[in-house]
């Protein structure tokens, strides 16, 4: 069984309190050492106490850490390992893990774009400085990409001391240790695995954090300004009559269903002006062609839990649709979560994200206007009308707009996701010389 | 008329479980010295109490009443046999529903003259003032430690703590902590204060302030922690990063049951105040004990002239340990509140 304990400013540090994670048959797979609230509180001072490293010294770091993540072997563990005990622990099919390996090496070497692309464009008479010192993160396990944006906050100067999720807690160790070897001075990272206390008492340790979870993760912080939290993403797809729809399915199916479809910019709607049943049937014919397989399998592309977890999730689906549904049993005590697509008559009930390829198609008329399209992390216009799309780039609740035939999934570093991090975490003040 | 001698004995002369149970079944259901609250469930079991009941294994032949103790007239819990003497009254801290209540007749006394000796075992200086961080009423807690206090010869300086509080206001606990903290800090400067007794969540708090924690370390000998759990990570850098210096003791128990103080020696091992508490760890899947070193579900037996409470079922889950001497009672380790084993993680659904 693999070892994952914390990571503070003084290196890795074997637990005395600890848990074991199963991977998606049952079986052991971590024993993860966790960080109890004490813990938590005397290693956010300590990153504090650390003294400073500077920026040329901090991106250099990351950089090679990009490298190092990518294509070592850090304790024994060498890419492929991380990917197939990413892909068994948290279910998600390994292209995901492969896919992060390539997307942090290229966002850590890009990282001083990344700073740059975030700067207020004129700082003349002005600085652009933290609004603290140390982050603390409660990252998602759903997939490995968001943790790319706390690369950026170390980038920006910040602390920052992560706790991960149980479905996932290999990527960030491996992201955390990458930085320790690759110089970075071991106070501006750290690993603090924990039970929901810890989760507490790091954004009460920290000056501000990023949380990541459902709709009521995101309801309990609402209202407080330290916390930006990331929830579900409810990201969108629209057709409108002018484009021929049949020659984009493959973006329609990637944007739902690649990748397993359990990230926040999946989609989960798809409004069609025109032949909504049409679509609907063929992308349920197109994503029905995604086999059966073990998540770690090279062909996977479905999400995998254990059995019992696989059939929550579908049970929750079919109390709240009344559509029957039930997860793909592989024969190991895990089962893959089959796709769905929801067609227009299929249901009245709303739309929700669910951790599996799941998609809403529904009927738009020009009259609805964008009002349908709101409260939409991303959204691929697949239309020719150039006054939806400047009403979708103005709306506020919408917070990425790819407009043409790109997957609502695509991710840039140098773009903003949900916003530039550096919105959150920096803030520019008057600062004026003597002359 | 005075509680019978078995459950009264001198600490050098204890009785073994067996009397105890005797002794204790005995006093209870006796209609002239049981208590009302006794002798009426009496009559609804399906066995005598007095002629069925032979030994500690029976004990579990009756049923976990403590839920009555929620509602029950403190005077019908008082035994016939203590006359019309008047009980203190104390509560359990109400995290599963409505508190429950028990009297106390000499009982907890009794066990602060235990702890007093435990403390002696632990080689702590006698005398020396106390700090009291926790509640004090009613939960019997801060009865039991200020009898303890004075019984070695310190000043029991107090900060109330109201958990209740704190449970219904779970966004204002660093708020809480740190009213509480405050008005310790200037307890600790003013004062000279040998023994600290608090929460491992105030330990946290304290810890996180360096100057307090300093204030702490530099004064303090010995840190009683009680009313909750604490991990055997938070439990080791309490005592060898925080407190490096002074003797950091952990106290377990609960009103139904009483205490049971840490065991001397390496380790965080509880030993129940026996006979008078007895813990038991089964499995819950089929009820039967766990081995040594097996963890498990607590029950526990409450046996004392105050109270008969048997076979009460706690949320803990602990790991049962061998007795510290032979013939002793077992003991239990990394205690923890079953509530909490389902409370890990933020499952990433984002």
């Amino acid at each position: 069984m693999r070892v994952v304990d914390p990571i503070g400013p003084d290196g890795e540090r074997a637990s005395r309190d600890r848990c074991v994670l199963t991977d998606v048959s049952g079986e052991p797979a971590v024993d993860l050492g966790l960080a109890p609230p004490l813990s938590v509180r005397l290693t956010a001072r300590r990153m504090r106490a650390r003294p400073p490293q500077c920026e040329r010294e901090r991106l250099a770091a990351i950089a090679r850490a990009g490298e190092l993540f990518a294509g070592a072997e850090i304790d024994g563990e060498s890419p492929a390992d991380y990917c197939h005990d990413h892909a068994r622990l948290s279910g998600v099919p390994v292209a995901a893990a492969v896919r992060a390996l390539s997307v942090f090496r290229d966002a850590a070497a890009r990282v001083e774009e990344v700073v740059r692309a975030q700067r207020p464009p004129d700082l003349s008479g002005c600085a652009w400085t933290r609004r603290g010192d140390v982050l603390g993160v409660l990252a998602p396990g759903n997939h490995p990409l968001p943790h790319a944006l706390w690369l950026t906050a170390i980038a920006l100067g910040w602390r920052v001391a992560v706790r991960p999720s149980t479905r996932d807690p290999l990527t960030a160790a491996r992201l955390a240790k990458s930085l320790h070897l690759a110089g970075l001075d071991p106070g501006y990272c750290a690993l603090l695995p924990g039970v929901h206390e810890s989760g507490d008492a790091l954004l009460s340790a920290t000056d501000l954090g990023l949380v990541f979870g459902s709709r009521d993760t995101v309801a309990r912080h609402a209202g407080d300004p330290r916390v930006r939290a990331f929830g579900p993403g409810n990201s969108k797809i629209l057709v409108t009559a002018d484009v021929d729809w049949r020659e984009h399915l493959d973006v329609l199916v990637a944007s739902i269903g690649g990748e397993g479809g359990t990230q926040c910019l999946h989609a989960t709607v798809v409004l069609v002006e025109d032949e909504a049943d049409e679509v609907a049937e063929a992308l349920a014919e197109a994503l029905a062609r995604h086999p059966v397989r073990p998540p770690e399998h090279p062909d996977a592309t479905l999400p995998v839990a254990s059995l019992a977890s696989a059939v929550r999730i579908t049970d929750a689906f079919t109390a709240h649709t009344g559509i029957p549904c039930a997860p793909a049993e592989i024969g190991d005590g895990s089962a893959a979560l089959r796709p769905v697509v929801i067609a227009p008559r299929d249901t009245t009930a709303r739309p929700v994200e669910m951790p599996f390829p799941c998609a809403w198609v529904r009927p738009w008329r020009p009259e609805d206007g964008i009002g349908p399209l709101r409260d939409s992390l991303a959204l691929t216009l697949l239309t020719r009308r150039r006054d939806v799309v400047a009403r979708c780039v103005e709306e506020p609740t919408i917070r990425a707009v790819h407009w043409g035939p790109t997957p609502t999934t695509t991710f840039d570093p140098l773009r903003p996701h949900d916003g530039h991090l550096a919105e959150f975490l920096m803030t520019t003040k008057t600062a004026s010389g003597w002359a | 008329m005075t509680a019978p001698p078995a459950l009264d004995a001198p600490f050098d002369a204890l009785p073994d479980l067996a009397t105890a149970v005797e002794a204790a079944v005995r006093w209870h259901f006796d209609p002239s010295t049981g208590s009302p609250f006794w002798l009426d469930l009496a009559r609804s079991l399906p066995f005598d109490p007095l002629r069925d009941v032979t030994g500690p294994a029976d004990l579990r032949r009756f049923p976990d009443v403590s839920d009555r103790l929620r509602t029950a007239r403190v005077e019908d819990l008082v035994p016939k046999g203590f006359g019309d003497r008047v009980p203190l009254v104390f509560e359990s801290g109400g995290t599963t529903g409505a508190p429950k209540r028990v009297v106390e007749l000499g009982f907890w006394h009794r066990t602060a003259r235990w702890i007093d000796r435990c403390l002696d075992a632990h080689g702590v200086a006698a005398a020396g003032n106390w700090l009291y961080l926790g509640p004090t009423g009613p939960h019997v807690a801060g009865y039991a430690f200020g009898v303890v206090a004075a019984l070695r010869g310190g000043a029991f300086c107090t900060v109330d703590f109201d958990p209740r509080w704190v449970k219904r206001h779970p966004g204002q606990v660093d708020d809480y902590l740190d009213h509480v903290v405050g008005q310790a800090t200037s307890l600790l400067r003013t004062q000279r204060i040998s023994v600290l007794w608090a929460t491992p969540p105030l330990l946290v708090a304290i810890a996180d302030r360096p100057a307090v924690a300093e204030l702490v370390a530099s004064t303090v000998d010995t840190i009683v922690w009680s009313g909750v759990a604490a991990g055997p990570e938070t439990l080791h850098l309490l005592d060898n990063e925080v407190f490096p210096d002074a003797r950091v003791i952990g106290v377990y128990g609960n009103t139904v049951m009483g205490a049971a103080p840490q065991r001397p020696g390496p380790g965080c091992v509880f030993d129940p105040f026996a006979p008078h508490s007895v813990i038991e760890v089964f499995d819950p899947d089929t009820g039967v004990p766990v081995g040594y070193g097996e963890r498990g579900r607590v029950r526990v037996h409450h046996l004392s002239a105050d109270m008969f409470l048997p076979n009460v079922v706690e949320r803990d889950l602990a790991t049962r340990r061998p007795p510290a001497v032979p013939g002793g009672p077992d003991g239990v380790s990394d205690v923890v509140s079953a509530r909490r084993t389902t409370g890990t993680f933020e499952e990433g659904v984002y």
